[in-house]
């Protein structure tokens, strides 16, 4: 894949999901604008989804607790307080799958790609970042009080 | 009339989000039945009366070109008006969307309108106004 064409659709996906469908102010920061400032990744609840295709991989989104629960809250139109823990998962998983659908069809819409079905990450259960992917793409999504990431590991087929 | 309506998608939270956007769009609506995936949808279809479906594409167990499929060569499901409702944006996945007889297709995210617009080609007008809808800080209020 092309990394700046990859980069260039996942900004375009990040802005339309998360200002249509989860009315986010956001602000997109790619990997050469990032400062010292880093997502804090304590207290965050990442998501996974698998891709295959020309090209496979996955798009990993890690997200602060806080604001996965006020995104949930938004989306659903529901008091985060009235939240349970499986409307949070189940929102961000389905954040992913926008992003991640979106970022495909923008980068190329006359290829065809699997999506797989998305799952939490465990890290406690060794479900960290794949370390044998040809290539990445990072981008962080700062929100008005809050920063998220969104990774995407991928391996041209040959 | 109302209208019984199918909303097929393994995310609860999704399912919830288009059920509001069709209650605050004015349909007179009789039940809304949910299913998380095509193999239950089937199920629901062939116990119910259903007048519309929205479908996800990807689910466990039958995708939502499976159910579209199976739909249409079911004498009795045929005529049922199909939506796919999916974050699919492929040229070639679409136009098999439509190939096999989907009745329209709305991509993932989508706002209020697009399901409204969507529903009042298969449907016709609302009977009642639509609600209001806020955009603020606190969201969009379906």
């Amino acid at each position: 894949m092309n990394p700046i064409l990859l980069t260039k659709a996942m900004k375009a996906s990040i802005s339309e999901v998360l200002e249509t469908m989860f009315f986010m102010v956001i602000d997109v920061v790619s990997e050469s604008e990032k400062k010292e400032s880093v997502p804090d990744s304590s207290h965050a609840i990442g998501v996974v989804l698998d891709f295959g295709g020309p090209a496979c991989g996955c798009f990993r989104l890690m997200v602060p607790s806080i604001l996965a629960h006020e995104s949930t809250a938004d989306f659903l139109g529901i008091d985060i307080d009235a939240l349970a823990r499986d409307d949070v998962c189940g929102t961000l998983m389905e954040m992913v799958n926008m992003l991640a659908g979106n970022t495909l069809s923008h980068y190329d819409a006359d290829l065809v790609f699997d999506l797989s079905v998305p799952r939490m990450i465990d890290e406690e259960a060794g479900d960290r970042s794949p370390s044998g992917q040809a290539g990445y793409c990072s981008l962080d999504i700062q929100t008005l009080a809050n920063r998220m990431s969104l990774v995407v590991n991928y391996e041209d087929k040959v | 009339m109302a209208y019984n309506i199918l909303i097929v998608d393994d995310s609860t939270p999704m399912r919830a989000v288009i059920k509001k956007v069709i209650r605050a769009s004015g349909f007179d609506i009789g039940t809304f039945f949910e299913s998380a995936n095509g193999a239950e949808a089937l199920s629901t279809l062939d116990e119910n009366w259903l007048d519309l479906v929205l479908t996800d594409y990807n689910m466990p167990d039958m995708d939502g070109l499976l159910l579209l499929k199976k739909m249409k060569a079911d004498d009795c499901m045929k005529t049922i008006p199909v939506v796919m409702v999916t974050t699919e944006g492929s040229h070639e996945r679409v136009d098999d969307f439509l190939a096999h007889g989907a009745a329209a297709y709305i991509r993932k995210p989508f706002t209020p309108e697009a399901i409204r617009q969507t529903l009042n080609n298969l449907l016709g007008e609302p009977e009642n106004e639509p609600d209001s809808v806020d955009e603020g800080d606190e969201g969009l209020d379906f």
